[in-house]
């Protein structure tokens, strides 16, 4: 068994994928004379819904940003989806809208229309340039304006007509209104409520010489400011789109960078490894001796250091991987045992850099695998989430004995070498778990386990061949050194960039880009910029279904 | 005069008052008064029914293993109060009170293996009696088909609403929702904050009937609108069937008419509700009795008359701290207490005492069964209470805890749907697949085949037909 990944012969795992689709189009031609394995392919299209509807986040985010709202409107009450395949909420092509949801979104599209319509600077936003008196003209002009940004491409002539015959029902609706405001509401209403709206539509403009789709510039668009922003595209974007100019790479990269520089991207980076991390969970963390209030203060710690990391210093994943400071309050400052007056703020301090480096060695990552198995949980948690191994299911339950002093050695007299644990957990799950063993329950450092001197030595098979090491600071820096964690990095943005889970034919890019990050340190964003310029971000295969 | 006209002659102020215990006064809301006379249920002319399935994770502490029996009780037939309280080794002395209402079946099964997750297949099965997936397998493994508060839904439920799907526990993480399905590999997702829920339910509260008159015209315009926009779509060539499958549902969940609840929880219970968090672990009891209080509201002011609870996650690992338990101190992971080592894989050191443990935890559940009773027995309605109109559940998505089996699964009932299940009794299935226990509680609320005959083919179309005699009083 081996960890799964992009180079060699293999592909990214689609274990995540529902199998609801398979991919078509030809296999890749060798693109780059140094290159190695898959990055040597050109990725070819992959298979995907036509109509991913929005994340409740991406819902909020893009009424937020189509009406002019200061914040973002709270959807917490949305119902609830089911998790999909992919680690992520928006995995667009699984998520649909029953009877609680299409509630929710006629429920919400209601209030915000109304409060739109009660407010005038932002009824002044939505309206048209230069406005008609006429009230029947000012109707076709809002819709055809409004509508061009509510369904991120203009309407059709069929479309116009009908929002335009609902406009002039405004007065009747909204008995005793202004008539110019009521047609604004109803038609506000009626497109926060459409399928175009709560759908991010690919339908395409044709097909490729592949038979994949070739995405229109607006589609183009709309798959940008989600991937980058989990919003709608502003004006910028859907000007380009017009124009014509989004299949050229280039100009992708140059808008790219543009909503990069955005707030919505942070919001998104900080998002990805909320998911990613799971850091939601921490809020429910109660390590012994520690104030309640510890696991809220361990989230807010790894999102104030990915935001700083990846947006503030344009850092890489190396620096994620390594980075031996972190921000921390009173609280997280007593546990890394960092001198130095703190409140209830988040302040940058620098680490001990023998004891920390990066995500794998953060408080709550540690803190929230605690335990007689914390090796094993950590492990596996490394495993999954930053080299993408595969690991099967454990196996039926026969009751053992553990045996030993320390947590490793209980762990090991059951699933070490010569075990019939051996298979995964001594290959793959407790190398990435024993060199963690310095950390204790709530993540603090410690070198004595039930007054044994801590062993953080272990191997792992990496493809490039087995890695020892010793320690949580060794233990990063092989990760960081592995195709595998770059990889799978650049594999998890792919799904939540996209909203739809990887595949065969994404492997070459996905391994051309984690080839990039890890060889030549390439910025998180860089990272981004690239995968957006892929054949693969301006395509989809069609899904071929029995 | 159409049945909606019917419906419009009553008035828009027809609203039936019920009585709760002490001071809860809940008005019925509107029901389908804009409704499309094509959308009229057969089971309008019958008498509300009510269905719940609470569910709790890890198997019980039943008889298995080598370890002796500390769920059931000692013996077959009528259910006593004195008796259960006097059998305290078992699961149910805290359940005695409902002795007379309790209906308790053994030797049902699930009737398919699981695809390399026990957990993930037993949840798949628990309430659909449908195979499980091949593709996703594992963790990830779905149901082939659709579960039974989902069919009850359809039939019964004001308006097609959906059940109503509530989870204990956080919505991240390893198998956290695992219940209910629309259809094959169509899992729902379930709500884990009651306060959130809550607010959903009452959303329009306090409107008057004029303004929720206007408001429905103005959704019946718009969503003509959004009927055509999805019709277009579906009327595609090159829509795949994963995307019609969506969009059909899409199309069906459009309402004109959903007027949300017309009553409330009183104000110090609401704030409780809005303190919670719910991805604490410590919370688990707090959380799924809030749950429990959404749940008899929603059958009393008809929101939902379907509702399942998922108490924690697929392989729930929460640790309870269990008042009078030794000395109420918090215990290891429930995963881990249920395989009775210190690991969630197979391997570990042997947890001291875990099956006295895993019976506190069944207790600790029979007890939040019990409030969820006391909550149903508060509201009465036409038909009595909410408890003997309808039928509360209580099971699991594995059998035995120690060896995560899919046999003789729990069933705790209590409720008749007005006189249909036998009550006072503690019966065997007969080691029959348990289709046939949903084929029961289907008919037993009410829902029919096409042709009108009882449904007796809930489930897989594999499994043998049929329902449970001994359940029927």
């Amino acid at each position: 068994m081996r960890p799964n990944g992009a180079g060699g012969t293999g592909s990214p795992g689609t274990s995540g994928n529902s199998g609801s689709g398979k991919p078509s189009g030809s296999s890749g031609t060798p693109a780059d004379p140094d290159c190695e394995g898959a990055a040597c392919g050109t990725e070819s299209a992959v298979a995907s819904s036509a109509f991913p509807r929005l994340s409740h986040r991406q819902w909020a985010a893009s009424v937020r940003d189509l009406l002019y709202l200061d914040a973002t409107p709270d959807v917490t009450s949305f119902t609830s989806d089911a998790p999909t395949s992919t680690s992520f909420d928006n995995n667009g092509g699984e998520l649909s809208v029953g009877t609680g949801l299409a509630t929710d979104y006629e429920t919400a599209a209601e209030k915000h229309a109304a409060d739109l319509v009660a407010n005038a600077a932002r009824v002044a936003k939505v309206m048209p340039a230069n406005a008609p008196a006429d009230l029947d003209t000012l109707g076709k002009s809002f819709v055809t304006t409004f509508g061009e940004r509510a369904f991120r491409r203009p309407l059709t002539t069929a479309e116009s007509d009908s929002y335009v015959a609902l406009w002039k029902q405004g007065s009747t609706l909204f008995p005793g209104a202004d008539a110019k405001l009521a047609g604004v509401q109803i038609v506000v209403q009626a497109m926060l409520v459409s399928p175009n709206f709560e759908y991010r539509i690919e339908l395409g403009k044709g097909k490729l010489a592949d038979g994949s789709i070739d995405l229109t510039d607006y589609e183009i668009a709309t798959r940008l400011s989600y991937m980058l922003w989990d919003s709608t595209p502003d004006a910028a974007l859907l000007t380009a789109a017009k124009a014509g100019e989004l299949h050229d790479p280039a100009k992708l990269a140059t808008h790219a960078k543009r909503l990069l520089a955005d707030a919505r991207a942070a919001t998104k980076v900080e998002e990805f490894h909320r998911q990613l991390l799971e850091l939601r969970r921490y809020d429910g963390l109660h390590p012994a001796g520690l104030p309640d209030s510890i696991g809220a203060a361990m989230r807010t710690e790894t999102e104030k250091f990915v935001h700083d990391v990846i947006i503030d210093q344009n850092g890489s994943l190396e620096t994620l991987l390594t980075a031996s400071y972190s921000f921390v309050n009173k609280d997280l400052a007593a546990l890394y045992g960092v001198t130095g007056t703190f409140g209830t703020d988040f302040t940058r301090a620098e680490l001990d850099p023998k004891q920390r480096a990066g995500l794998l060695t953060q408080s709550g990552f540690l803190a929230y695998r605690a335990g007689d198995t914390a090796p094993i949980l950590r492990g596996v948690f490394v495993n999954e989430k930053f080299l993408c191994a595969e690991l099967p299911p454990p196996p039926v339950f026969t009751p053992p004995k553990l045996t030993g002093d320390t947590r490793r050695e209980r762990v090991n007299s059951v699933t070490g070498a010569g075990t019939c644990g051996a298979g995964c957990h001594a290959t793959l799950i407790n190398p990435a778990g024993y060199p963690l063993e310095y950390f204790d329950d709530s993540g603090k450092w410690r070198t004595q386990d039930n007054g044994h001197p801590v062993d953080g030595t272990a191997t792992y098979p990496f493809r490039a061949g087995d890695q020892s090491y010793d320690g949580p600071i060794e233990w990063s820096q092989a990760v960081r050194d592995s195709a595998e964690a770059h990889e799978c990095y650049v594999r998890h943005w792919l799904e939540f960039g996209l909203g739809r889970p990887v595949a065969d034919g994404d492997a070459p890019l996905i391994a051309r880009v984690a080839t990039a990050s890890r060889d030549s340190g390439i910025s998180v964003k860089d990272m981004l910029i690239q995968l957006v310029q892929s054949p693969n971000f301006r395509s989809r295969a069609v899904v071929v279904q029995p | 005069m159409s049945g909606n006209d019917k419906n419009r002659d009553k008035g828009l102020s027809r609203r039936r008052f019920l009585r709760g215990a002490g001071t809860i006064a809940v008005g019925l809301p509107l029901l389908d008064i804009f409704d499309a006379p094509s959308r009229a249920r057969a089971q309008d002319a019958t008498a509300r029914r009510f269905a719940v399935f609470v569910r709790q994770g890890n198997g019980c502490a039943q008889a298995g293993n080598g370890e002796p029996e500390r769920f059931w009780p000692k013996a077959l037939g009528a259910l006593t109060t004195a008796q259960m309280q006097a059998e305290t080794d078992r699961a149910f002395v805290d359940l005695a009170s409902y002795a007379s209402k309790l209906l308790l079946v053994k030797g049902t099964k699930f009737a398919f293996p699981g695809n390399g997750c026990g957990h993930s297949g037993g949840g798949n099965q628990v309430l659909t009696a449908q195979k499980v997936s091949t593709d996703p397998s594992g963790a990830k493994s779905l149901a082939m088909g659709e579960s039974v508060d989902n069919r009850m839904a359809t039939a019964i439920n004001p308006a097609g609403r959906e059940p109503l799907t509530l989870l204990t526990g956080a919505t991240e993480g390893y198998l956290p929702v695992v219940l209910s399905y629309r259809g094959a590999k169509m899992l729902r997702g379930a709500d884990n904050d009651p306060f959130v829920v809550y607010k959903r339910m009452t959303g329009l509260n306090g409107m008057d009937d004029a303004t929720i008159s206007q408001i429905a015209t103005r959704r019946k315009s718009v969503n003509d609108l959004i009927r055509g926009q999805l019709q277009t779509f579906l009327g595609r060539s090159d829509l795949s069937g994963d995307d019609r499958k969506r969009l059909d549902l899409h199309f069906s969940s459009i309402r004109d008419t959903e007027l949300k609840m017309g009553c409330m929880l009183p104000e110090m219970r609401q704030k409780e509700f809005d303190g919670v968090n719910p991805n604490d672990g410590k919370s688990y009891v707090a959380i799924t009795q809030m749950h429990m209080d959404l749940v008899a509201l929603s059958f009393a002011c008809d929101y939902s008359r379907v509702a399942t609870i998922q108490m924690g996650q697929g392989n729930d690992a929460t640790q309870f701290a269990i008042p009078g338990f030794r000395n109420g101190e918090t215990l290891p992971r429930f995963h881990q207490i249920s395989h009775r080592i210190f690991s969630d894989g197979s391997e570990g050191d042997p947890i001291e005492g875990a099956q006295e443990m895993h019976h506190e935890i069944d207790k600790l559940h029979a007890r939040l069964f019990k409030y969820l009773l006391d909550k149903l027995s508060e509201y009465t309605t036409p038909e009595g209470t909410l408890l003997d109109a309808g039928v509360a559940a209580w099971t699991n998505d594995l059998g035995h805890g120690v060896s995560h089996n899919y046999q003789n699964i729990p069933w705790v009932l209590a409720g008749s749907c007005g006189g249909f299940l036998k009550q006072g009794q503690y019966v065997d299935g007969g080691n029959v697949t348990h289709n046939k226990l949903f084929n029961t509680l289907l008919t037993a609320v009410g829902v029919k085949k096409a042709d009108g005959s009882p449904v007796d083919d809930f489930g897989d179309p594999s499994l043998a037909k049929g329902l449970i005699d001994a359940m029927k009083a």
